[in-house]
C-alpha cells in the first residue's frame, strides 16, 4: 500500500468531512439527540420493567394487628411501595403527593370483622385508583388485594390450627415462582434501563448512518471525474478506499465516546437515570470496532450500487430506518411478541445492540461477545468484498 | 472524404495505438473500432470528433482509466497493459470535468492529488511551485476551489495535471467555457509544455485552436478514425483554390462580387469560395475597386473547421446513402 497516499487519502476526508455540517449534525446531533429524548420519554415504561414498585397509600383507620397485618402482606410482595397516609389528610391529596396508582382506606371495625366469614370485607376497605392508572393495572392489582384479603381471613380463622400443627401461619415467601426474562437470550440477565436500552441503540444507529456521507462523496467522485483521474494515477483501489473509510473508523469510535458521554452524564442532569459501564473495556472495544466494520461496509456497499446521491441518501437511509426498526433500536426487543423477537436476528443493528447490552448489562467479556463480534465482521467484510467487485469493474 | 492512414510505426513514436476495440458493458455496439495511429514525441495530438465519437473512451484507455478489451497501447514504449502503474506514473489526465474538490482550497487540492504519487513532502512542494506558476494560480490558492470562476477552475484542472511532470498529458477540452485571459494561460501553458518535450493529446471543440496548437489530428467518428494526417499538409491539401476572406465588416458588395464563385459566409463577415489560381487577380482587383474592406485573407491554405465540417458531413451522406 501508497502509505503516503493512504495518509492523502485520510486526511482529505477529514477535510470533507468537517466542510460538511450536514453530515456531522447526522452523524453526531441526531443520534444523541435521540438518545436523550428517548431516554427520558421512555423512562417511566423502562422504570416499571427495570423493578419500579407500585406506589399505594394505606390510610389505617383501624390501627389493629389485623390492618397491620395487611399492610405488611401488601408489602411483602415486593411488588409495592406502601406509604402510610398521614392521618387528617384526604387520600386522594395523599395519592397524588405520592404519585400513588392506589390508594386504600382501612376502616374502623377491619381486624374485629375479619375472622367472620360472612361479614363483606368490602364495608371495611376501600380500594381508590388513580386517574392514571391502566385498567389493566388495576384489574391486577384488585385481584391481588383480594386474594391477601382471602389468606388474610382465613389465617385469621385457621390461625389456632397452624399453632397446633407446629406451623408458625402461612408464608407467602414459598410461593415466589422463579421469574425470567423472555426477551433475554443469557437467563441471568436483568431488564435494561431506558439509558441503558437507548445508549447501544441509537449509538448502533448513529455508526450506520455513516452511509450518508461516505457514500454521498464517493458518488461525486465519480460524477466530478475526481475518481476517473485518481483511477489513471498510480494507485491501487486498495489504497484509496482504506483512506476512505479510516476516518468513518475514526467517526465511529468518535460516536461511541459520545454517546457514552452522553448516556452518563448528560441524561442524569436532564432528569433520566445515569448509564453505568460495566462489562470489560476491551469487550466494548471489540463490539464498537465491529459495528463499524459492518455499517463501512454496508455504506460502501450502497455506494457501490446507487448512481446518484439521491438514491444513495434514499437507499441508504431508509435500509437504516428498516434495520433499526427490526432490529429492536426503534421499538425495544423486549416489547415486541415473540416472533418479532424473532424476526429481529436477520439485522445487524440487533447484533451490535445485543453485544453492547451484553456487555453494558451482563458484565460480559471479549469471549461472551465473540459470536455477536464474529457476525458483524463477517456481515461487513461481504459487503466490503462485493462493494470492492463492483467498484473495479465500473466504467467511469 | 476518408484520408489514408498513416501506417508506418516511428520508433520516436510516444504513443502506439493498435487495432483497440472497446464495448461498454450491456452496449451493443463498439466504442471503439480497431483503432489505430501513433503520436511522435513532444508532439501535440489533436484528437477531434463530435461528442459521443469516442473520443473520450480512447482516452480513457490510453490513459488507464479504462481496461483495453482488444488490441494494444504502448506509451513510451512501454505496453499499458503490462506496465499500467509504471505508464500512470509517467502520464497524466486533465479530464474535461473539474476533477478536484471544490469544498477544499486549491492548495489542499493540489497537496492531495501531489501526495496521491507518493512524493516526499519537499518534491510534492516543488512540484506544486512549478504547476501553480505554469498556471498563474499564486494568487488563488487560499480559496475554496469552488468558489473559483470557470477560468481559474480549468486552470487548477490542469495544475494538478501537471503534479507528476508527465511525459504524456492528456487533455480532454481544457479551454471549454471559460474566459479569455484563461483560454490564453492555458494555451501558453501548453506551448511551454510541449517546448520541454512533453507529448500532448488534445481534444477540443474548437478547431481554431486546434489548428493553432497540433502538429496533428486524428477525426473520430462512430468509434473509428476516418482521418489522421499533419495539419499543415492537411491544410495545403485541402486548400488548394480556396479563397477566404475576414470582412471587417459586412459588406453587401461581396456577395454580388464572389456570386460566380458559389461562395459561403457566416454572419456576413466570412466568406468562402474556390477560385482557379488563374482569377485570382482579378477578384483581388475588384476587391480593390470596390473598396472592400477585409481583415485577413487566405488563399490555397483551408481551415481545419471546414475541413472537419466537411469529412463529417460527407460520412452522413455516405452513410445515408448505403442505408
Amino acid at each position: 500500500m501508497n502509505l503516503r497516499a493512504w495518509r492523502a487519502g485520510v486526511h482529505k476526508e477529514f477535510l470533507l468531512l468537517f466542510h460538511d455540517w450536514h453530515a456531522l449534525l447526522l452523524l453526531f446531533a441526531m443520534p444523541l439527540a435521540f438518545l436523550v429524548i428517548m431516554s427520558l420519554a421512555m423512562q417511566d415504561e423502562f422504570e416499571q420493567r427495570a423493578g419500579e414498585k407500585m406506589r399505594v397509600v394505606i390510610l389505617d383507620r383501624d390501627d389493629s394487628a389485623a390492618s397491620r397485618a395487611l399492610t405488611s402482606a401488601l408489602a411483602s410482595g415486593g411488588s409495592v411501595a406502601v406509604h402510610a397516609a398521614e392521618p387528617g389528610t384526604a387520600l386522594k391529596e395523599q395519592m397524588r403527593a405520592h404519585s400513588a396508582a392506589f390508594g386504600i382506606e382501612i376502616k374502623s371495625g377491619y381486624g374485629a370483622a375479619l375472622p367472620k366469614a360472612t361479614s363483606p370485607l368490602s364495608e371495611r376497605i376501600v380500594l381508590t385508583v388513580a386517574a392514571d392508572t391502566t385498567r389493566q393495572t388495576e384489574l391486577i392489582f384488585s385481584g391481588t388485594l383480594r386474594e391477601i384479603l382471602a389468606r388474610e381471613r382465613l389465617s385469621a380463622i385457621l390461625g389456632p390450627l397452624a399453632v397446633l400443627s407446629g406451623t408458625d401461619g402461612f408464608d407467602s415467601g414459598n410461593a415466589q415462582p422463579a421469574v425470567e426474562y423472555a426477551y433475554q437470550s443469557r437467563g441471568q440477565a436483568r431488564a435494561p434501563s431506558a439509558v441503558q436500552q437507548n445508549v447501544p441503540a441509537w449509538l448502533v444507529f448513529g455508526a450506520f448512518f455513516v452511509v450518508i456521507p461516505l457514500s454521498n462523496t464517493l458518488i461525486r467522485e465519480r460524477q466530478q471525474g475526481t475518481l476517473k483521474r485518481l483511477r489513471t494515477m498510480p494507485v491501487g483501489q486498495g489504497t484509496l478506499l482504506m483512506g476512505k473509510l479510516a476516518p468513518y473508523f475514526i467517526v465511529n469510535i468518535v460516536q461511541v465516546i459520545l454517546m457514552m458521554a452522553a448516556g452518563m452524564w448528560l441524561v442524569p442532569a436532564l432528569g433520566g437515570e445515569a448509564l453505568e459501564l460495566h462489562g470489560s473495556p476491551a469487550a466494548l472495544a471489540l463490539v464498537c470496532a465491529a459495528v463499524s466494520v459492518a455499517a463501512l461496509g454496508y455504506a460502501l456497499l450502497i455506494s457501490s450500487v446507487t448512481r446518484t446521491t439521491e438514491q444513495a441518501t434514499l437507499l441508504g437511509g431508509a435500509g437504516n430506518l428498516i434495520l433499526a426498526a427490526i432490529g429492536g433500536i426503534m421499538v425495544p426487543k423486549f416489547v415486541m411478541p415473540e416472533a418479532m423477537q424473532q424476526l429481529t436476528n436477520i439485522s445487524p443493528m440487533a447484533w451490535g445492540l445485543e453485544g453492547f447490552l451484553d456487555v453494558l448489562l451482563h458484565d460480559a467479556g471479549t469471549r461472551e461477545v465473540l459470536p455477536e463480534a464474529a457476525a458483524l465482521a463477517a456481515f461487513g467484510a461481504a459487503a466490503l468484498a462485493i462493494a470492492w467487485a463492483l467498484l473495479k469493474r465500473t466504467e467511469i | 472524404m476518408a484520408l489514408p492512414l498513416t501506417a508506418s510505426v516511428s520508433q520516436s513514436a510516444a504513443i502506439v495505438v493498435r487495432g483497440v476495440s472497446y464495448r461498454y458493458a450491456n452496449a451493443a455496439q463498439l466504442a471503439l473500432h480497431d483503432v489505430s495511429f501513433e503520436v511522435p514525441r513532444a508532439e501535440i495530438f489533436g484528437l477531434l470528433g463530435p461528442n459521443g465519437a469516442g473520443k473520450s473512451t480512447l482516452l480513457g484507455l490510453m490513459s488507464g482509466s479504462l481496461r483495453i478489451q482488444g488490441g494494444e497501447i504502448s506509451i513510451e514504449g512501454e505496453s499499458l497493459a503490462r506496465r499500467a502503474r509504471h505508464v500512470k506514473r509517467i502520464s497524466a489526465v486533465v479530464p474535461q470535468e473539474y476533477a478536484f474538490y471544490e469544498a477544499l482550497t486549491g492548495r489542499q487540492n493540489l497537496a492531495y492529488f501531489g501526495s496521491v504519487f507518493g512524493l516526499s513532502r519537499r518534491e510534492r512542494l516543488r512540484r506544486e511551485a512549478a504547476a501553480v506558476e505554469i498556471c498563474r494560480l499564486q494568487d488563488h490558492l487560499d480559496r475554496a476551489a469552488g468558489q473559483y470562476s470557470g477560468g481559474l477552475k480549468r486552470r487548477l484542472n490542469l495544475a494538478i495535471g501537471l503534479l507528476n511532470e508527465p511525459k504524456i498529458l492528456y487533455l480532454d477540452e481544457p479551454t471549454v467555457g471559460i474566459d479569455a485571459e484563461s483560454r490564453r494561460c492555458i494555451l501558453d501553458a501548453v506551448k511551454a509544455l510541449q517546448a520541454r518535450g512533453t507529448t500532448i493529446v488534445y481534444t477540443s471543440h474548437y478547431m481554431e485552436e486546434v489548428e493553432a496548437l497540433c502538429d496533428s489530428v486524428a477525426v473520430i467518428d462512430r468509434g473509428r478514425v476516418v482521418l489522421h494526417e499533419r495539419v499543415q499538409s492537411l491544410l495545403r491539401r485541402e486548400g488548394a483554390e480556396q479563397l477566404q476572406i475576414v470582412l471587417t465588416e459586412p459588406d453587401p458588395n461581396v456577395a454580388q462580387l464572389l456570386s460566380a464563385f458559389s461562395p459561403t459566409h457566416v454572419d456576413h463577415k466570412v466568406w468562402s469560395c474556390t477560385v482557379p489560381a488563374g482569377r485570382l487577380s482579378e477578384v483581388l482587383a475588384e476587391l480593390e475597386r470596390r473598396n472592400v474592406r477585409y481583415e485577413r485573407l487566405h488563399y490555397g491554405v483551408s481551415r481545419l473547421e471546414k475541413i472537419y465540417l466537411d469529412l463529417l458531413l460527407a460520412r452522413d451522406t455516405e452513410r445515408e446513402a448505403t442505408s
